[in-house]
């Protein structure tokens, strides 16, 4: 016996039905007729094969080529022909009660009414299952909606970017002493010819890092935004509302970091300038590699 | 010449060890002989089976123990040389051509599909009408557009239909002879 699947079959049938309008090798023809004598399934999908065949021919599905064959090879027995006489009484059949379909009584109010009843009584359990999943819903879906309306919507990385950029602007408020911080201190990348990236070496002991971006000459403007990313481009998290101070022989922007939102790797800090007219502009961009 | 029961119960044996199955065999064996017989444009297809049958059954008990191969194999290999005679003695004819019956001529048909579909289970006639309806539209819609590939396509529905179209035949056959009144080949009553 064969296992069929419908992709076989349909190989199949396409295969008997090319057997049955004679259109195989002699060798092909050997092969499924031997195949017809061992295997019942076989022969039954030939049985089917042969119903479609007559089918297409009455509802004139058969190509042209396939026509010719059916015509000279496949009526040759009156066990066929009859076939085809039944398939045509269908055809007429169905032709003949598609155009005398009886009009549907119109159904009074109080027949609907006990329609519904009766609907209900043969139905107890699917409608009180329905009944059940209708309220689950009721119930689970608004709690849902609620919870995704607290998380604001967010994908799991924007979700863990907000909580960093919060933790970062909680700890830019709090007044901590500068000098008890590790201080990093970075240059533009267009004034340092010697490309020599910045490294900072982050312990188990390290505490928030004050990271202390020099500005390009000249560049003073009334806030700026730093935005961490990876040395592809990927923006991490941003650092808003940072204002230039007076460093050693140059304006500085500083701000500072919590050690554990590094990961060890390779950083890109772009410098923004928000100018009054809410127009936004690039400063400048520093390196920065992040040992553990 | 006829073979002896010796022969026959040889020729199971070789089929099957199990008399059973061995039986089961033999009837597919038979069955299928005759669809080959049927495609191959032969006519008395149930006595050039039996007679395939009984040139296998005289070879045993030899062919039994000398012939290596599926006992199908053998059959069919038998089966090529009936049919070789038989077209030689009978020559090849051309089918008489089949022309589209009128309204008339299918007349006794459609009150045997009626009766029979009234017979049917309510699903499964709603099945094989709604499958010819669905045929119908395609025509209408495509107009032997339809490619070759339409079998392949509709299988699955096709496969369900068979056994319910299949049903509806042997009771329209069984039908038609009661109403034109005769046993004899229904087409060549028509």
């Amino acid at each position: 016996m064969f296992d069929w699947n419908s992709k076989r079959r349909g190989d199949e049938e396409v295969r008997l039905r090319r057997y049955l309008l004679g259109e195989l090798d002699d060798q092909t023809m050997d092969q499924v007729e031997i195949r017809l004598l061992r295997d019942e399934s076989y022969a039954d999908l030939l049985v089917t094969t042969e119903d479609n065949l007559i089918d297409d021919y009455v509802f004139e599905g058969l190509s042209e080529s396939e026509l010719e064959s059916f015509r000279s090879k496949f009526l040759v027995n009156d066990e066929r022909r009859n076939k085809i006489m039944i398939a045509r009484a269908m055809e007429v059949y169905v032709d003949e009660r598609s155009g005398h379909q009886p009009e549907p009584e119109p159904v009074t109010l109080s027949q609907r009414w006990h329609n519904s009843l009766r609907f209900l009584q043969h139905h107890k359990l699917t409608v009180a299952f329905s009944v059940l999943i209708i309220v689950l819903l009721a119930i689970f879906v608004p709690l849902l909606l609620r919870s995704l309306a607290r998380d604001g919507g967010m994908s799991p990385l924007q979700a863990r970017r907000a909580d960093i950029e919060r933790r970062i602007a909680e700890l830019n408020r709090q007044n901590t002493d500068a000098r008890q911080l590790v201080q990093v201190f970075l240059q533009p990348l267009v004034l340092r010819e010697g490309n020599e990236i910045r490294k900072l070496v982050i312990t188990s002991e390290t505490e928030p890092v004050n990271i202390n971006l020099q500005l390009p000459p000249g560049n003073r403007y009334e806030k700026y935004r730093a935005v961490m990313q990876t040395v592809e481009g990927t923006e991490l998290f941003a650092i808003a509302d940072l204002k230039a101070g007076e460093g050693v022989g140059s304006s500085i922007v500083a701000f500072k970091l919590a050690a554990d939102v590094l990961p060890q790797g390779d950083y890109q800090i772009k410098l923004l300038a928000d100018s009054s007219e809410n127009v936004t502009s690039e400063v400048a961009r520093y390196n920065l590699r992040v040992i553990h | 010449m006829v073979p002896t029961k010796e022969q026959f119960d040889e020729l199971l044996k070789w089929l099957d060890s199990d008399r059973d199955h061995a039986a089961r065999r033999y009837e597919e064996i038979r069955r299928n002989l005759i669809r080959v017989f049927l495609t191959r444009g032969c006519t008395d297809v149930e006595e050039l089976a039996d007679d395939t049958i009984n040139r296998v059954t005289q070879k045993m008990p030899g062919l039994g123990v000398s012939y290596v191969g599926p006992p199908e194999s053998y059959f069919h290999g038998v089966a090529k040389n009936v049919i070789r005679e038989h077209l030689r003695k009978r020559g090849r004819n051309n089918p008489p051509p089949l022309e589209t019956p009128s309204r008339q001529e299918l007349e006794i048909f459609l009150q045997c599909l009626d009766e029979c579909l009234a017979k049917l289970p309510r699903k499964s006639s709603q099945l094989i009408l709604q499958y010819y309806e669905a045929e119908r539209r395609a025509k209408i819609d495509l107009h032997k557009k339809l490619s070759s590939m339409l079998g392949v396509r509709q299988t699955a529905l096709r496969a369900r239909v068979h056994r319910v179209r299949a049903k509806l035949r042997d009771c329209i056959l069984d039908c038609l002879p009661r109403k034109i009144g005769s046993n004899d080949t229904l087409f060549a009553d028509i």
